[in-house]
């Protein structure tokens, strides 16, 4: 016998947080697409560059201590780790200035292709996008490729 | 309608940022390649190329439009970020407040080390 308790307890509309899926929808909640997970990494770079913004404007801040304070602070900056970290902080920027130009150009509507009758296979953006997906990530290696020429050539 | 005109915003920061941190991005950390097409001169690093570059009013506008733009553009995406991890009320007040504080903190440090740069 079912009581008015457990009635209650099973038609209760789940909870607002119980809904979420947290950090871990991140990762994984079915098939995503490769756009997800571009998704995904352009949150993670975003969250590394706003970290970096503080240490970066406190770093220019410096200039105004003399050429001493700052000769000595990009001497601390070339050490290998502060370099590995610069060249992170580039790919997170490359990578998030191209992937959020594809997400600002979907947002006006471009490249989405004309909508059409719903007949099987149906048409989907994602895919009409697939290619300037594909186009602007290489063109973010080359830039993250030269970027790093040049890191490591100074 | 105030959250629309917030996301909007962002966006507009957004491609303000891509205009300005590109620019940016590209003087900094391309300046060889720039400097092989004799766009620019090295090092651009030094002390005096630092100074000199700070000393333009058009600079320090630039710099603190940059700053404005990448201030409001990143800490949004955080308060976005944050508010889906802890999404209860009081939690989303907090981070509002906190994202406001931070981002108004580092705004007025970065704006009187661009003033203070022009006068170097």
């Amino acid at each position: 016998m079912v009581t008015e308790a457990q009635t209650q307890a099973r038609t209760r509309a789940p909870s607002r947080l119980s809904m979420r899926l947290g950090l871990r929808g991140w990762v994984y909640a079915g098939r995503y697409p490769a756009e997800r997970y571009l998704y995904i990494l352009h949150r993670i770079c975003g969250l590394g560059l706003v970290l970096y913004l503080p240490l970066h404007v406190w770093v220019t801040g410096r200039r105004l201590q003399g050429p001493d304070a700052w000769e000595q602070t990009m001497a601390i900056l070339s050490r290998p780790v502060f370099v590995a970290g610069e060249i992170l902080i580039l790919a997170a920027f490359v990578f998030h200035a191209i992937n959020g130009f594809r997400l600002l150009f979907g947002h006006l509507g471009c490249a989405l292709g004309r909508p059409g009758h719903p007949v099987y296979p149906y048409p989907v953006a994602l895919h009409r996008q697939r290619r300037m997906v594909v186009t602007l990530m290489v063109l973010a290696g080359v830039f993250l490729a030269a970027g790093v020429w040049d890191l490591l050539t100074k | 309608m105030r959250e629309s005109r917030l996301w909007a915003f962002h966006l507009i920061c957004g491609a303000g940022l891509l205009v300005l941190l590109s620019l940016h991005m590209g003087l900094m950390h391309y300046a060889s390649i720039l400097a092989l097409l004799g766009w620019a001169r090295e090092p651009v690093l030094s002390f005096s190329a630092v100074a000199d570059r700070g000393r333009g009013a058009a600079w320090a506008a630039t710099y603190v439009l940059l700053l404005g733009f990448a201030l409001y553009h990143g800490l949004y995406g955080l308060r976005g970020i944050l508010g889906e991890i802890w999404g209860t009320p009081r939690a989303v007040r907090i981070i509002n407040a906190g994202v406001v504080v931070f981002g108004l903190v580092v705004l007025v440090y970065g704006v009187a080390v661009a003033l203070q740069a022009a006068r170097l």
